[in-house]
């Protein structure tokens, strides 16, 4: 499938989403007063399809499910922390009680807004998430995958869905011929140790994973950008043989996806796999500064997770 | 119907949904029995478009019941019509039953599950704006509590609505003046209702509940807006019917025994004979 190249993970997005919603007039975005650069777009040539439902998270999330339930395909944006936690009972009851084909598209992964201080980090919004039945979950790690996870989520499932990505543009990590349809990808082989990731942190897993190739330690990095429903054949798949995994996220470190491996391994039997769980501190961060400054203060820069994890294979 | 008849059909609704909170032993009588006449108005007086053949086509008109716990006399209607076999009524209480306590979407007649409250007009504001987007002259009914109304979310859909401009939108307000333990006059204020939603831009149109005329008339009004949807403040007794029950704060939830059992039957009797 044709994909233009983006640099920007919210082009990726709202390019693709208003090629699709100026060919179907029942794509409908419904946003909380958050901009975009194509939302120029859809209101001077569709302006019926985009709506700013104002900083009213509830609303949206219920006017959303009245527009489902009235035959559209609807997104729904905002800010990732706003769109899950601040309207979650409205996630649970309207939608996936119901059903309901609605896209949740939350920009600021993780510490995205660093600056602007815990209130908008989204570090809990996967546990949360997580708990929604028949809820699916995406986890973008480049523009590439972000601009399928759109055609994914209009084209192919019937649920609600929550597509999550980071408001800094990272390098691309895969190529126009990965279809995202199996929940996982093997970035890298390696026979001593596996780093499963998702979103930007693979791309932290890829430089520790280098780092440690140069030390003598054969890693490989898995990217793991379906977080539900968990590809758990794929993944026991690529993991065969391997007895040390590193789960790496910038993420809670209750219900992320350490705790997704961690519920892997427990129910796949896999009890000779070693799981070191790497994850934000249960705690709320206000240190403010670039991405890099706070996770170096933290302990997530490269350098550290390098000594961590040899530390933790020492053991 | 005629007004007469409309009257009797809400006696025997009442009757109906006694027995099912008594058989039962639990329910939420106060608000299903404040609410019986608008129910009745909206299904057997000509307001809402919708019947068991038309249930699933996309014309219909919608009802949205966000004051998902007195669904009651709700229930009762939908198998009296026919959008379910009357039997699963009697069923209502009993491990298995497709009639839970709040209702859900799978049963057939009922638009979306409620009972977590404020809820409802926010996901009628979509439907509604839908109509408008496919070009469909449905209308939406939500009916709310005034309790619910404490609930932030009512008014964040509020806002929606008036600055949609949804016409095509009615939200019947049950004010029948008491929550869950309480007075609501103890915990939300003393504001006018009608003068709330008219601060945020809606039609408002205030009736006796009870009054078959006034609630038809109020549609009516509702219907020839052009420009903003229309709260129908339809004033209520929570309880009415039974006169122990009526406007007394602790019969939100719970069915009659022994003599009240009694009492309740005979002061609903003369509706047992199918309402028609």
């Amino acid at each position: 499938m044709e994909t233009k190249n983006y640099t920007d993970l919210r082009d990726a997005f709202f390019e693709e989403l208003y090629l699709l919603a100026s060919a179907d007039s029942n794509v409908v975005l419904i946003y909380g007063d958050q901009g975009a650069q194509t939302f120029k777009k859809f209101q001077q040539t569709i302006p019926g399809q985009i709506i700013n439902g104002g900083i009213a998270e509830q609303n949206l999330i219920g006017v959303a499910a009245g527009l489902a339930l009235g035959g559209k395909k609807v997104f729904v944006h905002a800010i990732a922390p706003f769109i899950t936690l601040r309207c979650y009972e409205q996630i649970k009851v309207d939608l996936g009680l119901m059903g309901l084909p609605v896209t949740l598209v939350g920009i600021g992964a993780g510490y995205s807004y660093g600056d602007a201080g815990p209130t908008h980090h989204a570090v809990q919004d996967l546990s949360i998430l997580r708990a929604i039945s028949g809820m699916t979950i995406f986890n973008a790690s480049d523009t590439v995958s972000l601009s399928r996870f759109v055609k994914i989520a209009y084209g192919n499932i019937k649920g609600p869905v929550y597509i999550r990505f980071d408001k800094d543009s990272p390098s691309q990590i895969y190529t126009e011929k990965e279809s995202f349809c199996a929940g996982l990808a093997k970035i890298r082989s390696g026979k001593d140790i596996i780093i499963i990731s998702t979103g930007l942190m693979v791309h932290r897993a890829l430089a520790v994973a280098d780092k440690l190739n140069s030390l003598g330690i054969d890693a490989g990095v898995i990217d793991v950008y379906r977080i539900k429903p968990l590809n758990s054949v794929l993944l026991a798949e690529v993991l065969a043989g391997c007895q040390r995994i590193v789960a790496l996220e910038e993420h809670s470190p209750i219900g992320g996806l350490g705790s997704l491996i961690s519920e892997f391994i427990c129910d796949s039997g896999l009890s000779t796999v070693s799981l070191k769980r790497i994850a934000l501190e249960d705690s709320d961060c206000f240190t403010y500064g670039t991405r890099e400054y706070v996770h170096t203060r933290i302990g997530l820069d490269k350098d550290t997770l390098v000594a961590r994890i040899r530390e933790w294979l020492v053991l | 119907m005629n007004i007469d008849k409309l009257s009797k059909k809400a006696k025997w609704i009442r009757s109906r949904a006694l027995e099912m909170c008594i058989n039962a032993g639990k329910g939420h009588l106060g608000g299903a029995f404040s609410c019986t006449e608008i129910l009745v108005a909206l299904y057997y007086g000509g307001i809402l478009n919708i019947s068991p053949l038309s249930k699933n086509n996309s014309d219909r008109d919608r009802l949205i019941f966000s004051k998902g716990h007195a669904m009651l006399a709700l229930y009762v209607i939908l198998g009296d019509l026919g959008f379910f076999d009357a039997k699963e009524l009697e069923a209502y209480g009993k491990n298995g039953t497709m009639l839970g306590d709040h209702p859900d979407h799978m049963i057939p007649g009922i638009e979306i599950a409620s009972g977590s409250l404020g809820h409802g007009l926010s996901v009628a504001c979509g439907l509604a704006l839908s109509a408008k987007m496919n070009n469909k002259n449905f209308l939406t009914v939500a009916i709310l509590g005034d309790a619910e109304c404490n609930e932030g979310s009512v008014w964040e859909a509020a806002t929606f609505g008036c600055n949609s401009k949804l016409n095509n939108l009615v939200a019947v307000v049950d004010n029948n003046r008491i929550g869950a333990t309480d007075f609501t006059e103890n915990f939300s204020g003393s504001m006018p209702m009608e003068n709330k939603w008219q601060a945020f831009g809606w039609q408002t149109v205030k009736i006796d509940g009870h009054s078959f005329r006034d609630i038809l008339s109020g549609f009516e009004r509702a219907k020839q807006s052009t420009d903003r949807p229309t709260a129908i403040i339809a004033e209520t007794i929570k309880g009415k019917g039974i006169s122990f029950m009526e406007n007394k704060s602790n019969w939100h939830h719970g069915a009659p025994k022994g003599e009240l059992a009694i009492k309740a039957r005979q002061e609903l009797a003369d509706g047992d004979k199918n309402g028609n």
